[in-house]
């Protein structure tokens, strides 16, 4: 990982991640954890799966991942939480 | 006499669908004549049309490609919309895209066709073997095929405050805010807009600051407040876009009134607000 100097889009990916955390502290001790668990193995997982210079869907995903922050930091949304969808491509 | 006539084709009717009545009817229909030449060389009687559709999905992301379908023009309806659907329907059930009235009042199916934004469900096929391009909104952020992000256009109409906003209470409390003819006629040409956002995605200005420039269509709303006689803050209202980048991105290029599907000048309403705000 370049750690020297980050592109632009990485830090747009590392202040939205940044976002995400700042929100679930907002929040009570049991739901801080889920949150967070599942904000970080989202980013997780993207970042091996994504091609680094597939533009598009990062932008995208930070998109996505900007309207879901917003909805999460509003008091109306309880908490959040993730299924996971296995595809199988025939 | 009329009685006779009528007889007569009471008296034919049972038999016809009394004899297995779901398969005579295909005979007598387009499709019947279709199914026969699809079958033979698929050139035949039926005129094909090639449809070429943005794909791209955010499942599988990769590069957007124009993806080709091909429609038998005789077995679909007139409009794009109806292609579309039939595309769906048949060929290929991935294809997405939104719609929701298919009579133009919605605005929902609002895509590029042959390089000009429109409705899809009221721009008519072009007869012809011609490939018809159908794209999403030129400048938009693609969610999925022909589906475009149109949270930035909404959040733009909104920040205009599209809404009656006065400083004293009516006339009468608790009736109509009374409006004359004449004033209700000033109204005409901007309440019709059904925000599909063909005008704003076809100006080159708003291409370019689409986060900064409102764009046409919520200038014309921005006008349309602004000339109701009921509204009493048409000053704040004019101060809040006398901005260099809110208003003033407008250059007059005009493919807004170009691309309304309803027939719309919002470059005129745009002009109307420029000269309020000079003289005022």
């Amino acid at each position: 990982m370049g750690a020297s100097k980050l592109s632009g889009m990485q830090k747009q990916v590392l202040s939205l991640y940044r976002g995400f955390l700042r929100a679930a502290r907002s929040r009570p001790t049991e739901d801080r954890k889920r949150i967070e668990m599942i904000v970080s193995t989202e980013f997780r997982h993207n970042s091996k799966e994504v091609d680094r210079k597939n533009f598009q869907y990062i932008e995208y995903l930070l998109r996505l991942g900007t309207k879901q922050l917003d909805q999460l930091k509003s008091p109306d949304i309880v908490s959040l939480s993730s299924i996971k969808v296995v595809t199988s491509k025939t | 006499m009329a009685f006779g006539l009528i007889g007569r084709v009471v008296g034919t009717k049972p038999s016809r669908l009394s004899t297995a009545a779901r398969l005579i009817p295909a005979r007598w229909t387009s499709k019947g004549s279709e199914a026969q030449s699809k079958a033979s060389t698929g050139g035949g009687g039926a005129s094909l049309k090639t449809f070429q559709i943005y794909r791209w999905n955010p499942d599988n992301p990769g590069k957007p490609e124009l993806q080709d379908y091909k429609i038998d023009l005789k077995d679909c309806g007139p409009m794009v919309l109806d292609a579309l659907i039939k595309i769906k329907n048949e060929m290929d059930p991935s294809l997405t895209f939104r719609r929701s009235c298919r009579e133009g009042i919605c605005g929902s199916c609002a895509m590029n066709i042959d390089g000009c934004n429109g409705l899809a469900c009221l721009t008519k096929i072009e007869s012809g073997s011609k490939e018809t391009t159908i794209t999403p909104l030129p400048h938009m952020f693609v969610i999925k095929d022909l589906v475009v992000d149109m949270t930035n256009f909404y959040n733009q109409y909104k920040s205009i405050e599209p809404w009656l906003k006065r400083k004293n209470p009516a006339s009468v409390p608790g009736k109509e805010i009374l409006q004359s003819k004449k004033d209700r006629a000033k109204l005409d040409g901007m309440y019709e807009c059904i925000l599909c956002a063909c005008c704003s995605t076809s100006c080159p200005s708003y291409w370019w600051n689409p986060e900064s420039y409102l764009g046409p269509a919520a200038l014309l709303h921005a006008n349309r407040w602004i000339s109701d006689s009921r509204d009493e803050y048409t000053k704040e209202r004019l101060e809040a876009i006398d901005d260099e980048f809110k208003l003033y991105r407008c250059h007059t290029i005009l493919n807004c009134a170009r691309a309304c599907p309803k027939g719309l000048n919002p470059g005129k309403q745009i002009t109307h607000i420029k000269q309020l705000q000079k003289s005022g």
